[in-house]
């Protein structure tokens, strides 16, 4: 018997017209792992609160979900609370209370279990998730992959049957949303947990999936086992879909879709020729003159602390886009605040466009020379309308289709539309050096391209671009040159793609797809352009 | 044998009110004093070297206190002295004396309380009046550094965009009241993300447990009635009229009596008891240490 | 509870109690014993009233949206202590007990009293200015309708809200100090706080002035859009 079952389920926020949700119908064997796509304000994260009856927003809910035949709506409290379990992207608001063990304890208080019972369970949830050593930690020292690891676990503490997971790993960086994904795996194949989940970014958990459903404008259009999901050649789909299938799909490898860098690794080896190793790709010439010159630049947090940025020197040349890479914890962000004078450095300088960031008085860096887009938007959002956002910034002509959200609240845009909206207002100040920090973070597919093409055009209009970013596609995507950030320094800036080519961590999958058998493919274009170039391998 | 920071915190908090209540209800010379040398001697033992500015400021309190009355207050026998045709008492001062001894010894004794109860006891002791205002207290206590590193980057960010400034006192008035607009926001919105995690755990559904790592052992029992004990010997004393003790115009004490002793006695062990635990628990550990 | 169903009763109740039950307590305590007692009862009255509060609020059905967003604005307030001199500390209080109701107000007003005096200094004080900043968050729940019509009648309140709490905590200054009240050392008392109490009618009338509409707008939004 299907483990859960969704009937009719549609769903209307307040003073909408339109269902977000439109009589939606599926069900799941116990054991599944599904992936739910869509692009963004296709009612994913609606669709998937209303699985779950204690979290379904405000407004028109009509339908039914049961688990193992059981409609929820009838369930008493605190079992429905237990049965399915639900992890946000959030990592940091999810949690609750301020000591680890007392975040594995809290669904068992709410729902009233005995004292023994809760100290049982979490010792139990504890081992299997490695936090025994942090019980006792406070759950604000802990990193962002360490609170969504927590977050999971503290659902896992009360037994669900069931785990939704709401974009889970968007606000994480590679390595710890590559540790999620393993442990949501593991919690699915160990414990025969049912798991239905909607991400970003594919590459981890595709490999998992035994189904995928596909939503479009609140409808259920797909659902499929995977390997037909894909094969259906939806346009949708593909687009959100990791740089393997990708290029499986338009090299028509047909049947099995390559879900991993291995399979599509033999799959190109095994099938293209190598004739042509390299595409002619236009090269840019670099202007002479500067537009932000680091030298031996310090900084710690602490007087004795250490030194968070230490002896970093740098140049990035006129209208020229720059990616600074690094490792968690690396000082990219700490970088960027010095350059943008939000921190003041120790000991060392910093010129913009030649003339040191102190000598811009009143303000005359942020006017018309240097804006920076922060990680998080909200912290540019005062006003209660997306119009007023604008007008506050002075800007009469509105960019990047932002008209048909003029009256909405920015918190109630998505997070591309958001990022339009801050890019918008970081803009109006007309920068000739922009600052990104994490852009494409917790951006879908389709915000991503649209960013991508934004930061095409003000590439052509001349201005300078540095993005501090764990995104090496986008890096491979956009940038010029880039350089890697370690222990307080940036490693010497080359091109990009002999970067991402040349090395194993921070790369891409279509460079290590295509390493060896082709020069400096970094992105899942140059391997399919060079594909055709090339021609199939004579049988 | 556990210091009181170990006990479990109902215990401890029934200990200090206690302790603390007594002088305040029964200002008798004994009484203040032995409350204000036992504070001060507890405060020494539980912070050390630390506790040198404790002890600078009770004591300018203490004076200040002392000083007020005969200043104010001029009734009593007694003629010290004159300030502009006003008379200073004796009975005046020492009424001073006395109250600041208890009213100094109080705050010692909170300084002392508020640096044992850390958010977790605090809490553990508000969730058997409200579990729900203590969830309530629970939540705000953890907001308030993500509010507060909130603001530091809204302040950043609202500074690349040239809208925030501290170059004068009017602009950085004005940027703060921005930042903090923003910050409401964001804390408002994110509330929800917060209220929806503890729903989706089931919060609200049922009675709460309230799960804690402290653990209510004999000795605490042992320790919690002792102090209730003691406490209703210095009640009985003051209800009969044993503690009683009148400045004006001269100062009249109760008389000696049994109940009144015993009274005394019962308060001079509450007043010592932490700090003998305190030792006691360091030299026992010390014994165990030189003896492995 | 059936027989609080009446919006009307439970009205009268949440009056009775604030207004007339509590201050009776008080005037019947202080005249059913000596001066010396005064201290005990206004203590016991402020404690017995908190804890009437408290255990009421965990019986009541309060939706855990509505809260976390009371214990958000308790935090912001906390933070707001922690300003020095112009403190929108009471404003928010006010603001939380207009728009989020009576209890949360009060809830927020206590709350902030007493986990903020674990830096400024915890004492029996606590419970007056638990009671104190409790009562200004409940009284304007009560009057949330006046108060959101006008905003001079708003910045009025504040102004009042402040020097009243400087004046209530100088009655229990000058308690704690003395054998019954004085009205000699409540006045020297008053003249010595006059400070604070500037302090506290400006920053209330200040942060009400500029914060009044933007945060009232912030919460009406929660209200509508979560159904908080």
């Amino acid at each position: 018997m299907a483990i859960l079952t969704v009937k009719g389920v549609s769903f209307k926020y307040p003073l909408c017209e339109r269902a977000a949700v439109k009589n939606v119908s599926f069900g799941l064997e116990e054991g599944e792992f599904v992936i739910l796509c869509g692009a963004g304000g296709s009612g994913k994260s609606t669709l998937l609160r209303c699985l779950k009856r204690e979290v379904i927003p405000n407004g028109e809910f009509t339908g039914t979900v049961s688990v193992a035949g059981e409609d929820t709506a009838d369930m008493d409290t605190s079992r429905s609370a237990a049965v399915i379990g639900f992890v946000s992207q959030e990592c940091e608001q999810q949690i609750v209370t301020d000591k680890v063990w007392h975040e594995l304890a809290f669904g068992l208080e709410s729902i009233g279990a005995a004292e023994d019972e809760i100290a049982l369970r979490v010792a139990e949830t504890a081992a299997f998730f490695g936090l025994n050593d942090k019980l006792h930690m406070d759950t604000a020292a802990l990193s962002g992959g360490e609170k969504q690891l927590l977050a999971l676990a503290a659902v896992m503490v009360m037994r669900p049957k069931i785990l939704v997971l709401d974009e889970p790993s968007s606000q994480l960086d590679p390595i710890a949303a590559r540790s999620f994904a393993e442990t949501v795996r593991r919690l699915n194949r160990d414990r025969n947990i049912t798991v239905i989940i909607a991400e970003h970014r594919l590459d981890n958990i595709l490999p998992f999936a035994d189904r995928l459903m596909l939503l479009k404008d609140g409808e259920l259009v797909l659902c499929e086992y995977r390997d037909s999901a894909v094969s259906s050649g939806d346009e949708g789909l593909l687009s959100e879909m990791p740089a393997t299938v990708r290029i499986g799909h338009e090299l028509g490898c047909g049947g099995r879709y390559p879900c991993d860098v291995n399979s599509a690794r033999h799959f190109i080896t095994g099938s293209f020729k190598n004739d042509v190793r390299i595409t002619e790709k236009e090269k840019r010439p670099l202007g002479e003159e500067k537009a932000l010159e680091i030298k031996n630049v310090t900084y710690r947090y602490e007087r004795d602390g250490k030194d968070i940025i230490d002896g970093l020197t740098l140049s990035v040349f006129k209208g020229e886009v720059f990616a600074l890479l690094g490792a968690n914890g690396s000082g990219k962000t700490t970088a960027l605040s010095l350059i943008s004078g939000g921190l003041r450095a120790v000991s060392g300088s910093i010129k913009v466009f030649g003339k040191r960031l102190k000598d811009y008085k009143n303000n005359s860096l942020y006017t018309g020379t240097l804006a920076m887009l922060p990680q998080d938007v909200t912290t540019l959002f005062l006003h209660n309308t997306v119009r007023e956002e604008l007008e506050e910034m002075h800007i009469e002509q509105i960019p990047f289709g932002l008209e048909k959200y003029l009256d909405k609240h920015p918190y109630d845009l998505s997070g591309g539309e958001r990022q339009l909206l801050a890019l918008a207002k970081v803009l109006a100040v007309r920068p000739r050096l922009l600052l990104l920090d994490e852009p494409t973070k917790s951006l879908d597919a389709q915000s991503r391209g649209r960013l991508l093409k934004i930061l095409y055009e003000l590439r052509q209009s001349g201005m300078t671009i540095v993005i501090v970013t764990h995104d090496t596609e986008f890096c491979a995507e956009c940038a010029d040159r880039c350089a890697v950030l370690f222990m307080g320094r940036a490693l010497s800036p080359v091109p990009a793609a002999q970067l991402l080519a040349d090395n194993d961590f921070f790369t891409t999958p279509a460079s290590l797809i295509s390493r060896g058998h082709y020069d400096l493919a970094v992105t899942p274009e140059d391997v399919i352009t060079l594909c055709r170039k090339n021609g199939r391998k004579d049988r | 044998m556990k210091k009181l920071d170990d006990m479990h915190p109902l215990s401890a908090t029934l200990f200090f009110l206690c302790v603390t209540l007594i002088p305040m209800f029964i200002p008798y010379p004994i009484i203040t004093a032995v409350s204000f040398i036992g504070a001060a001697v507890y405060v020494t033992v539980q912070e050390g070297r630390a506790s040198v500015r404790t002890h600078l400021w009770v004591g300018l309190l203490f004076v200040i206190l002392t000083l007020v009355n005969p200043l104010i207050s001029h009734k009593g026998a007694t003629i010290l002295f004159m300030i502009n045709d006003t008379p200073v008492t004796l009975e005046a001062l020492l009424y001073g004396l006395n109250s600041a001894a208890g009213l100094s010894s109080v705050v010692y004794w909170f300084a002392a309380f508020a640096r044992i109860m850390d958010s977790e006891k605090l809490l553990c002791v508000f969730s058997v009046i409200s579990a729900r205002a203590a969830l309530v207290m629970s939540c705000a206590l953890r907001y308030i550094p993500l509010i507060r590193a909130q603001f530091r980057k809204t302040k950043t960010a609202q500074r690349s965009l040239g809208l925030y400034s501290d170059g004068n006192i009017v602009d950085k008035i004005r940027g703060d009241m921005r930042v903090f607009s923003v910050v409401i926001t964001w804390a408002l919105e994110n509330g929800i993300v917060t209220a929806d995690s503890m729903a989706a755990r089931g919060c609200g559904s049922a009675k709460r447990t309230a799960f804690t790592t402290e653990r209510f052992t004999a000795f605490d029992a042992f320790a919690a009635a002792a102090a209730a004990v003691l406490t209703g010997v210095c009640a009985a004393a003051a209800l009969y009229d044993r503690l009683d003790i009148a400045f004006y115009p001269d100062i009249v004490m109760s008389e000696g009596s049994l109940l009144g002793a015993a009274a005394q006695a019962a308060y001079i062990i509450l007043a010592a008891v932490p700090t003998i635990l305190s030792a006691g628990v360091d030299i026992r550990w010390r014994y165990l240490r030189s003896r492995a | 509870m059936p027989v609080l169903d009446n919006i009307r009763i439970r009205a009268a109740v949440k009056y009775l109690i604030a207004f007339i039950l509590i201050p009776a307590m008080a005037v019947a305590g202080s005249v059913a014993f000596d001066e010396k007692r005064h201290i005990f009862i206004s203590l016991a009255v402020a404690v017995l009233a908190l804890l009437v509060f408290f255990t009421g609020y965990d019986k009541r059905q309060v939706g855990t949206r509505r809260m976390v967003i009371t214990a958000i604005m308790t935090a912001l307030c906390l933070i707001g202590r922690f300003i020095p001199v112009i403190k929108p500390m009471t404003a928010l209080i006010i603001l939380t007990g207009m728009y989020l109701g009576c209890e949360a107000g009060f809830l927020t007003g206590a709350l902030t009293a007493l986990i903020s005096n674990f830096w400024f200094g915890q004492g029996p004080w606590t419970a007056f200015m638990m009671l104190a900043l409790g009562l200004i968050g409940f009284a304007a729940g009560l009057i949330s309708g006046v108060l959101m019509k006008k905003k001079a009648v708003l910045i009025v309140f504040g102004a009042v809200c402040g020097a009243a709490y400087s004046m209530i905590m100088d009655i229990w200054t000058v308690l704690w100090y003395a054998e019954g009240f004085s009205f000699k050392l409540y006045a020297a008392a008053i003249g010595t706080s006059v400070p604070y109490l500037l302090s506290y009618v400006i920053s209330n009338a200040v942060f009400l002035y500029l914060l009044g509409k933007p945060v009232g707008d912030k919460l009406m939004r929660v209200k509508i859009k979560y159904g908080v």
